[in-house]
């Protein structure tokens, strides 16, 4: 059972010329089996929000709750490891290596033995409906779908317990983002995952069990 | 994630980055090589063409007065004792002299050796120069006996040849001379063994006549001797008023080829088919008495020495043959400096000259001179005995430009005790302009040059002559003189010879600045090819690093990523690139020589053979471009750790989108 704690976190990013406040006193909760939809139009802070809960930003206020323990004092990278996965826009998946060596890489930094790894590898890859031929190919000779889902297949391998996705279905099309979405909302309820999506598609953000609103900064509820 | 495979996973894009940083090593090591090498050839090119002093060899009729007020005149060298009290402190002003380099003497046998003699057909021969392979033991059979004003004259045919150089011809009559108060005379019809000093006549009358005549010695034939003309050329001598020495003449040679006549009077032809031996003075070990070397003898030569009693007849024969094997030997520190070395007189045409660390260990290695070599059969590498003898004061042969050419000391009744033979490699061939030439300060065929160390320690230090050189700083020559006249030292006290260093010095520094400005250009070359190669490495790198700091990897394993990645390119490059610049080194070679003035060439050429075909090229500079490649080893692995660092401190999403 996972459970995210948000209490009036804020984040400004900060140049020399100004100050932006990305995330202004935020406060939500969100719990495993669940998916938690963000919308808002580009810059009113989802990516930020998201970046917080991934441990990629520290907040400038508040605090941010992971099973009870605070994020803050938590060891960033030990946390990227075990407990949360991002799915990318862009994919973001090594270029040079192969679709299954991507799906390694996590494992492997989790200390996984070689040979357990590759089996969760090429079952996590089926399990994404992905076929056995794109095991040895590049990214860069899949489709835009084919590599989101390789990008989840990673954030499923790891089996952590928090997936984040910001904007998952921003490159695909609508067959493939209803695709991903089903994947997604499966993978909730079978796994017991908390899954937090940023998209500015409200018709993807319908299909999620909460959805929230954000709006220059501010969160607030949506009833769905 | 294993780095090295990442890099061989794009092969276009690593192979483009290793190409340009391999261009760029090989150029920086380029400009390192060649600055490195102009730095060698200016100091090949100031140990070559040094100026230098040599103490006069001249010497002068001067006046003396000994402890009993007695005065007379006695020939002694200008360079006195006084002088050189003097030239000792000039030695110490290093502003004008750079160095007092001393050259030792010592003699030498080498039993598989024999040394060149002056006596062949197209030579110049004197029989001075052959010292003392000159000397000879004969047996011959006296056929006249004449008293002279001041000694008597034997004459006599060659009975036995028992030591002669072989180059010397055993001329049918041998002439010698004993003092008027000898007793008692050979007589004719008896056999006679004799020691002394060969001279053949024959051939010294056939170089006068060809001289004179103007033809080569080899048409010189006694048989176009002729006395027919004689008598009347003496009726119209007498007639015409020239009776000046036409009493004299005894005969006429006409020379077909070209035309001429030379008149000779009877002791010319007397040395027809003639020689004669000086005979040495040999004392007695038993009795002690000290006589001309001739004695009777009436039986077997080896039946005569066998004798007891005529062991120092033994021990001189034995010592005549043995100089025929003797040399003399010049040690040195400084080839350069070296009279015929420094005026090309002598010229190294096969193999090398000394290097530093053979003067200063004092390696048995030495010099030869091409003549000597081709008649032994001595090869360049082949090792030579040397048994070294004598005392350091040098035996001279006087020429007509005076005292020069030192000879090795002849062996009279002692021949050395057989030491062990130290082994001399031959690692250079010497050529001489003119072998037998006449000259100061200068050496024989036979002489033998090993670096001063390689010799015992009982090796003489004589000051004279080609013996102690004062090497100048460079356009040091009028300082010199002006320093040596404010001591009270007349400067034509000594010799000095110049050697163009001063034609050299506009050449030299033009040399130097392209050397330097080839260097910066390399530096600033790889500079800029470093920067950029890790620009571009931390721009493509960025994503990849945010990804892995997105996933949970550590800052450490960011970091060592980022090292390997970027860092093993640069050294697989440097390497390479300095195995090619040095495989290419030797194709620029010929083109920056012909930028070099030509006095320069060969000095330039010496530095890099030096560098280059000795120990290769990477090698032969290595202890200049170790610290170059450490040095661009250790910035490049500082700018990839910075840069990695810099990186993993970034935050992953500023990584992932590019900040």
């Amino acid at each position: 059972m996972t459970e995210i704690i948000v209490d009036r976190v804020g984040f400004s990013y900060r140049s020399r010329r100004q100050i932006i406040r990305a995330v202004n006193d935020v406060s939500f909760r969100a719990k495993s089996g669940k998916v938690y939809a963000l919308v808002g139009r580009s810059g009113s802070g989802k990516s930020t929000l998201l970046s917080l809960l991934a441990g990629l930003n520290k907040p400038d206020c508040g605090s941010i709750m992971i099973n009870g323990s605070n994020l803050q004092s938590m060891n960033p990278d030990l946390y990227r490891r075990k407990q949360i996965s991002v799915i990318y826009q862009n994919y973001s998946l090594f270029p040079l290596l192969t679709v299954k060596e991507n799906l390694l890489y996590p494992l492997l930094l989790n200390k996984v033995d070689k040979s357990k790894a590759l089996l969760l590898a090429e079952e996590t890859l089926r399990s994404v409906n992905l076929d056995k031929s794109v095991d040895n190919r590049l990214p860069s000779t899949l489709s835009g779908g084919e590599q989101q889902r390789v990008a989840i297949a990673r954030a499923i391998a790891v089996q952590s317990n928090i997936i984040l996705a910001d904007e998952p279905t921003g490159n695909l099309d609508k067959e493939n983002s209803l695709l991903i979405m089903k994947l997604l909302l499966e993978l909730a309820e079978e796994k017991d995952i908390c899954i937090i999506l940023a998209t500015h598609d409200l018709n993807l953000a319908a299909q999620a069990n909460h959805l929230f609103q954000m709006e220059d900064g501010e969160l607030s509820e949506v009833d769905s | 994630m294993k780095p090295v495979s990442q890099l061989l996973r794009d092969p276009a894009r690593t192979g483009i980055a290793c190409l340009l940083l391999c261009a760029s090593f090989c150029f920086l090591f380029f400009g390192f090589g060649v600055n490195r090498a102009m730095r060698d050839s200016i100091d090949q090119v100031q140990r070559q063409f040094v100026t230098i002093a040599l103490p006069s060899t001249e010497k002068a009729l001067l006046p003396y007065e000994n402890g009993s007020g007695q005065k007379g005149t006695t020939i002694e060298q200008v360079f006195t004792e006084d002088d050189w009290v003097t030239a000792d402190k000039l030695a110490q002003d290093h502003t004008v002299v750079e160095g007092v380099y001393q050259q030792k003497y010592i003699s030498a046998i080498s039993e598989n050796l024999v040394p060149l003699v002056s006596a062949s057909e197209g030579g110049r021969y004197s029989s001075n120069l052959d010292y003392p392979a000159n000397q000879a033991a004969l047996i011959i059979a006296v056929t006249e006996v004449k008293e002279s004003q001041f000694s008597w004259e034997i004459v006599g045919s060659v009975d036995q040849c028992v030591s002669l150089h072989p180059a010397y011809e055993i001329r049918s009559t041998i002439h010698i001379s004993l003092p008027s108060d000898y007793s008692p005379l050979p007589e004719v019809g008896n056999h006679y063994l004799i020691i002394g000093t060969y001279r053949d006549w024959d051939l010294q009358l056939r170089q006068v006549l060809a001289v004179r005549l103007r033809c080569p010695i080899e048409e010189i034939s006694w048989s176009n001797l002729s006395s027919d003309g004689i008598q009347q050329m003496k009726e119209d001598a007498i007639q015409h008023g020239y009776l000046e020495g036409i009493e004299d003449i005894a005969a006429e040679y006409f020379s077909e080829s070209t035309g001429r006549s030379v008149t000779l009077n009877q002791s010319d032809l007397d040395k027809v088919n003639s020689a004669s031996v000086s005979l040495l003075y040999i004392t007695d070990t038993k009795t002690g008495v000290t006589s001309p070397a001739i004695t009777e003898i009436d039986e077997e030569l080896s039946t005569f020495l066998d004798q007891e009693e005529n062991l120092t007849w033994k021990n001189t024969i034995e010592s005549t043959e043995m100089n025929l094997h003797c040399f003399p030997i010049l040690g040195t520190d400084r080839l350069e400096c070296v009279c015929a070395f420094n005026q090309k007189w002598a010229y190294i045409v096969e193999g090398r000259a000394f290097l530093q660390e053979e003067y200063q260990s004092g390696t048995k290695v030495c010099l030869i001179s091409e003549t000597l070599a081709l008649q032994n059969g001595i090869h360049l590498g082949d090792a030579i005995p040397l048994s070294f003898y004598g005392t350091g004061d040098p035996i001279y042969v006087e020429t007509n430009s005076g005292m020069t050419r030192p000879v090795a000391q002849a062996l009279r009744t002692n021949v050395p005790p057989k030491a062990d033979a130290d082994s001399f490699q031959v690692i250079g061939i010497f050529r001489q302009a003119d072998i037998w030439g006449d000259g100061y300060y200068q050496i024989t065929p036979n002489t033998i040059i090993v670096p001063n160390k390689s010799l015992p320690e009982y090796a003489g230090l004589p000051r004279n002559g080609n013996f102690v050189t004062f090497a100048l700083q460079s356009n040091k020559v009028q300082e010199f003189k002006e320093a040596a006249s404010a001591l009270g030292l007349d400067p034509a006290r000594f010799v000095v010879f110049d050697s163009e260093i001063e034609d050299l010095t506009v050449a030299l520094e033009d040399s130097v600045a392209s050397g330097h400005r080839l260097l910066a250009s390399s530096i600033i070359a790889w500079i800029i090819t470093i920067s950029a190669y890790f620009l571009a490495v931390s721009i493509r790198q960025r994503k990849n690093l945010g990804l892995m700091r997105a996933q949970g990897a550590s800052k450490r394993d960011v970091i060592v990523f980022f090292l390997i990645t970027s860092v093993l390119p640069v050294v697989f490059s440097s390497v390479v690139g300095a195995i090619l610049c040095s495989s290419l080194f030797k194709f620029f070679i010929s083109r920056l020589t012909g930028a070099i003035p030509a006095q320069l060439v060969a000095a330039f050429n010496t530095a890099f053979a030096m560098g280059f075909e000795e120990d290769g090229f990477m090698l032969g500079f290595l202890s200049e471009e170790i610290p170059v490649a450490v040095s661009g080893a250790v910035l490049c692995s500082v700018t990839a750790f910075a840069v990695s660092l810099a990186i993993s401190n970034k935050s992953p999403t500023s990584l992932l989108k590019g900040d």
